[in-house]
């Protein structure tokens, strides 16, 4: 039997073993190292110079979370985080919507208005919200860090959903509708249901930028307001690697958790800016 | 009966090669291909077998057969992007069956027209002279005609997606066409176009292919489009290739009953043989053809198929009677653009006849039926 | 006849009115005509402190330095990622996932990470001392608050990774297999078709998420706090710093350097629209 190779599928040199496997060794030791260097920093008793790894481990650091300031800082965070996420996909779910109708110029000029609020430099942009929740009577307090961290989740989950809405089309409203369905029955039978995967992101996404959020907290809150990013700044500044290890730990692993669910249904990149 | 002249009896299969004094621009020589793409497909059994076929410098043969039936595997076979499990395919007298994609010269033509939508009209055409390192100046000597020829010299700076169906296909050939290939593999470029765009798109086949001396191997599964546009017709059945021929052989002479059936131009009836040299019919006793009688030899029964247009209806006289005429009454009556028909109930069968559009018998009339022997063909019962 | 602003229009621009309201105020704090110890009537001292003041202009030259750098380290290794794994294959897979896996990481983390590795007695001066490279913490080079960023640039494009490898890896699963076919049979190879086919439509699809990544480095805060020298102090860092400045010039200063961040910001925000305008359409 004669067999016919199949297409070749190289492309020069660049695809050929060797450069594979040191990729993939390089972004393993690059993915793994931070995360491993971090567990070693936040369980070591001691480590002096030269050791490579810590002389004595103990878990003081960890035991020292439930109660103690980084505990209360990751509980403040977790609940500012979740306010933002409700609060973002709330608002700027219709708000994609809307944007969704727009053609041409105006869609391009409604789409850099509604990232400026995500791109601009935090400790800017938290200079005008510092004086704004000033005025609102929230300055220095969690409620306006909350409404700090919603102006760049707003911002995101908008353009996600004007992405989301773009490619959907309108098909399965205007058959609700012209089945007898009011507005609000389609969103509630028919688009919300349909939409749970990208809700979910858009939930997924505004919590982390709420979470990892230091400017904007610093600026608005004032220094009051002790989030768990503030809290590791300030234990990292101070020289506790030990204790601002632990922080950093605690700072990415439900993040990855979080993100890791929701890889199976995180197909589409239209989500991102760009 | 006639037979054409230069043509074997039914029943064969032919894998003819043009007499030319020059190599055949492609050959393919008992191609198995099989189905699939995943890593196991060399190991499947279903898929095409025994594919062989010739095709001439400049000759358009159209590959004709039922969805589904590999014709697309086929020309990526051809064209290398998937594999064979069998077989050689020959480009211009050269064997190109372990030889890679870019370097058979055979331009494989996607149904939707790719074009890369980086590039304008004009690039995407001198892509494969950009390959080649032809200078600009060069370029712009081999695109600007092309432009014209398949008129498209307005649209030469525009990005592909600011172009039309019809216009794409036509940048598609005229890129195709700068390659200067031996072959051209068209995979089902007529098939999800509406009526207009069709013949559009049909007409630019035409006009790209004249002046280049390619050989050009379409696929369809539509016989207007096949009939239109090749010299010779392959009929792609049961996994190969039924027949070879042009289209006024293939019509008056299906090779099997399975290209009989597909070209959908005959109704069959069972025959019963009476003897070697007669058969009888519902439609009346005939002569068996002197090719034929190897069929009826030793068989009870073969399979009669008349050609649609060898059955007529006319309205009855009273002394009608005669070997060849049978009467019935009239079912229904069918207008249609290419012709009308009536449905007529005979004694024993239902059949088809042609009749005059404005002469048309009223139903529950009674019809002599008259049938010209010379559309007769028989196949195993 | 007058022209209605369409509704969806009017809420994009609600969207960004903190941004515009914070331009509108900065601009008339550093003239001093609202904020602390404003006077009511507009000063140019504070804006002329610094747009003249050195440090200043030192500040947004060395943060677009750092953005630029470490965007491009992390744009070439994101490319490198979406054109060596783009099959559906499962190593692929694993390589994909291993290069987006840090993609929620905040900056304060892989800043703070950079330190305890690139410190003066972090984990890379440990191991180049037992490599014999150097004898004492003392003669480790400083990547750490040296001018050159090194880590700050490192973090920055460690951080940035994963997020241009997903748009990387989408812009080349939109290269679609027959784009390559076609090329291929009107004479292209494999090389070919990466170089003039692959390659242009990646890096075109990319560009947005380039610029985006850009601006973020530039504003990001955390990591510059932790990493960078004091001189050239980044604009986050000088921000911040004259915001805390019991002087009330100095505050007022700080509304003008946050006006060039908003406007630095705002011409990212006008490019990276205008590359998605030209190019969004090209790959699907």
């Amino acid at each position: 039997m004669t067999v016919t190779p199949l297409r070749a599928e190289s492309h020069g040199s660049l695809q050929s073993q060797p450069w594979r496997v040191l990729a993939i060794v390089l972004l393993a030791v690059s993915t793994f190292v931070p995360f491993v260097i971090l567990v070693l920093q936040s369980t070591s008793g001691s480590w002096r110079w030269p050791s490579l790894l810590p002389d004595a481990f103990t878990l003081v650091a960890w035991r020292g979370v439930v109660g103690g300031a980084i505990g209360r800082a990751a509980f403040t965070s977790t609940l500012l985080a979740l306010a933002t996420a409700i609060t973002a996909v709330c608002v700027a779910l219709p708000i994609g919507r809307s944007l969704a109708q727009l053609r041409g110029a105006s869609r391009h000029v409604a789409a850099a208005l509604v990232f400026l609020p995500v791109a601009a430099p935090p400790i800017a942009l938290g200079a005008g919200l510092q004086i704004a929740t000033l005025w609102l009577g929230v300055g220095g307090t969690a409620a306006g860090v909350w409404l700090a961290h919603s102006v760049p989740a707003i911002g995101y989950v908008a353009l996600l959903f004007l992405g989301v809405f773009s490619s959907r089309g309108d098909d399965d409203s205007e058959a609700a509708r012209s089945h007898g369905a009011s507005p609000w029955q389609t969103w509630r039978f028919v688009l919300l249901p349909s939409l749970r995967g990208p809700i979910a992101e858009a939930l997924a996404i505004a919590f982390l930028i709420s979470w990892a959020q230091v400017a904007l907290t610093l600026v608005v809150g004032g220094g009051a307001v002790r989030a768990l990013p503030i809290e590791v700044l300030s234990l990292v500044r101070a020289g506790q690697d030990r204790e601002a290890a632990v922080g950093a730990l605690l700072l990415i692993v439900p993040a990855v958790a979080a993100l890791a669910a929701l890889r199976v249904g995180v197909r589409r990149t239209d989500a991102l800016p760009g | 009966m006639r037979f054409p002249g230069e043509q074997r009896v039914a029943n064969m299969q032919s894998t003819d090669s043009s007499a030319h004094a020059s190599p055949a621009a492609l050959q393919l020589d008992a191609l198995s291909v099989p189905f699939g793409t995943g890593a196991d497909a060399r190991e499947r059994t279903d898929g095409l077998h025994d594919i062989s076929l010739a095709i001439a410098r400049g000759e358009r043969v159209v590959l004709l057969g039922p969805s589904g039936e590999g014709k697309t595997s086929l020309l990526r076979a051809i064209a290398g992007l998937a594999p064979l499990s069998h077989g050689r395919v020959v480009v211009n007298g050269r064997d190109v069956t372990h030889v890679a994609p870019e370097m058979r010269d055979a331009v494989y033509l996607h149904q939707v027209p790719v074009l890369f939508p980086h590039l304008s009209v004009s690039e995407n055409i001198a892509f494969p002279l950009a390959i080649r390192g032809v200078s600009r100046t060069e370029r712009r000597g081999v695109v600007q005609p092309l432009l014209a020829r398949l008129q498209l010299d307005s649209l030469a700076d525009r990005p592909p997606h600011a172009l039309s169906g019809g216009q794409r296909h036509r940048v598609a050939l005229a890129r195709a066409l700068a390659a200067r290939p031996h072959v051209l593999l068209l995979d089902e470029p007529l098939s999800a176009l509406d009526p207009v765009l069709r013949r559009d798109v049909r007409e630019a086949i035409r006009t790209a292919h004249t002046e280049s001396d390619a050989g050009l191997l379409l696929v369809t599964h539509d016989l207007d489009d096949a009939t239109a546009l090749g010299d010779r017709l392959a009929i792609m059945l049961d996994r190969t290739i039924a027949q070879v021929a042009a289209t006024d052989v293939l019509f008056e002479r299906p090779a099997t009953r399975g290209v009989m059936r597909f070209l959908g131009l005959h109704q069959e009836f069972t025959g019963h043989v009476e003897h070697q040299h007669t058969v009888r019919t519902p439609l009346g006793h005939f002569a068996v053809p002197s090719d034929a009688r190897q069929f009826t030899q030793g068989a009870l029964t073969v399979t009669v198929a008349i050609r649609n247009d060898a059955i007529r209806c006319e309205t009855c006289s009273a002394t009608d009677v005669g070997r060849d005429t049978l009467n019935g009454y009239v079912m229904h009556v069918h207008h249609r653009a290419t012709g009308s028909s009536a449905t007529v109930q005979l004694a024993e069968t239902t059949i088809h006849a042609l009749i005059d559009p404005l002469h048309a018998p009223a139903v529950g009339t009674t019809v002599s039926i008259h049938v010209d022997p010379r559309g007769l063909l028989l196949f195993p019962a | 006849m007058h022209r209605r602003v369409p509704l969806p229009l009017l809420l994009a621009g609600l969207v960004a009115l903190p941004v515009l309201f914070g331009v509108a105020y900065a601009a008339l704090a550093v003239l001093g005509l609202t904020g602390a110890g404003a006077s009511g009537q507009v000063e140019w001292s504070r804006a002329v402190a610094v747009v003249t003041d050195r440090t200043t202009w030192r500040g947004v030259g060395w943060s677009l330095y750092v953005a630029a750098v470490s965007t491009a380290i992390a744009t070439a290794a994101a490319a490198v990622v979406a054109l060596l794994f783009p099959r559906p294959t499962r190593t692929d897979q694993f390589a994909r996932s291993l290069a987006t896996l840090p993609l929620p990481v905040p900056h304060l983390v892989a800043a703070a990470t950079a330190l305890f590795v690139m410190g003066q007695s972090g984990l890379l001066a440990r191991l180049l001392f037992f490599a014999g490279v150097i004898s004492e913490p003392g003669a480790m080079p400083p990547l750490v608050y040296d001018r050159a960023g090194v880590a700050l640039i490192v973090a920055l494009a460690w951080k940035e990774l994963p997020f241009l490898a997903v748009v990387g890896i989408a812009m080349r699963a939109g290269v679609s297999r027959e784009l390559e076919d076609a090329a291929r049979t009107l004479g292209a190879t494999p090389a070919y078709v990466a170089r003039r086919v692959v390659w242009p439509l990646l890096w075109r699809g990319l560009l947005p998420a380039v610029i985006a990544t850009f601006i973020f480095a530039f504003g990001s805060f955390e990591s510059a706090v932790l990493l960078a020298p004091v001189d050239p102090a980044p604009l986050p860092v000088l921000t911040m710093e004259r915001f805390a400045d019991p002087s009330l010039a100095r505050r007022g200063e700080a509304y003008g350097l946050a006006l060039i961040a908003l406007v630095i910001g705002a011409c990212a925000v006008a490019v990276h629209e205008w590359t998605r305008a030209r190019w969004g359409a090209l790959v699907r």
